[in-house]
């Protein structure tokens, strides 16, 4: 009997490990919406994570390499279930701190106390991808004592063709991050 | 011990089964109706109606909602929880009415039935 309480305890503690979500409550995941509303651009963003204890910032995000289309939500909950192995839709295969790490490199005892911050963000138009757009980039997020980063962010093109919100907001204990 | 171990996996396993087939249709690869409706809710809170007041901006955390910006969402996150098989009254009975626990009640049973429907689009 101790053998499967000792194995049922080793497993609870593996699956919350992995964590850049509460491990205790499970809450944590964010969000991430590019509505139509004002403009139809691809989204292109990586995310940031903090350890909001220390303050200290964690890791950014290598990609997605996908960006996310009009109309689209997505959602990361943890490091090791954003990749393409785990079949996300937008995966995001390897994180920086200075170093280079794939989701399942990165220890766990450095991953446990991490949380998603914020989002760094550009718009751009799906049928002219690689052309910047002046005005329509920015970082929005959470923990803004610890990052500075804001909760809201409002902007438009140069020359007023595209406009954008972002707004980020916590609902029943998830981040969700809305570009309008 | 053997057969209380026994006993215990198997009513383990009809648990899970159970709840596995009252929360979540384990074929669809498309959103349901009762998960649209609460995306729909949560975009509708930037709608200039449902802004935050000045009152609010004060009283409030910057990210937090309000308690009447949650009860906007309170309705179609009822509905989505429902849909995986609890009753209303259950509901009630567990949140007592709390904005805040049916919020995030709801959460885990919409992030259920996405996680659900991208590891079935992924089977197709």
């Amino acid at each position: 009997m101790k053998k499967i309480l000792t194995l049922l305890f080793g497993l609870t503690l593996g699956a919350s490990i992995f964590a850049q979500i509460d491990p205790a409550t499970g809450q944590g995941t964010i969000h991430i919406w590019n509505t139509d509303d004002y403009h139809s651009l691809n989204l292109n963003f990586t995310l940031f994570t903090v350890n909001p204890t220390t303050c200290s910032p964690s890791f950014q995000s290598l990609g997605p390499s996908i960006p996310l289309p009009p109309g689209q939500l997505t959602k990361y909950s943890k490091y090791t279930d954003s990749d393409t192995a785990a079949g996300h839709p937008y995966p995001i295969d390897s994180w920086y701190d200075g170093s280079i790490y794939s989701p399942s490199a990165i220890p766990p005892s450095v991953v446990y106390d991490q949380r998603w911050a914020y989002v760094k963000f550009e718009l751009r138009e799906p049928s002219n991808p690689g052309q910047y757009i002046p005005g329509m980039s920015g970082s929005v997020g959470f923990y803004q004592s610890c990052t500075g980063i804001p909760n809201y962010l409002a902007g438009s093109s140069t020359g007023g063709t595209y406009s954008f919100e972002v707004k980020a907001y916590v609902i029943g204990g998830d981040l969700w991050v809305e570009f309008h | 011990m053997k057969t209380k171990l026994f006993y215990a996996i198997l009513l383990a396993g009809t648990i899970s089964c159970s709840t596995e087939s009252s929360t979540i249709n384990p074929l669809s690869t498309t959103k349901s109706e009762e998960v649209q409706n609460f995306e729909k809710s949560i975009k509708s809170l930037f709608r200039p109606e449902n802004a935050e007041t000045p009152e609010e901006m004060r009283t409030h955390k910057p990210m937090e909602l309000s308690d009447r910006r949650k009860g906007i969402l309170i309705p179609s996150a009822i509905e989505l929880i429902k849909s995986s098989g609890v009753k209303e009254k259950e509901i009630n009975e567990v949140t007592q009415g709390d904005k805040e626990k049916i919020l995030t009640w709801a959460m885990k049973v919409y992030n259920a039935k996405i996680d659900q429907i991208n590891e079935n689009s992924k089977l197709r």
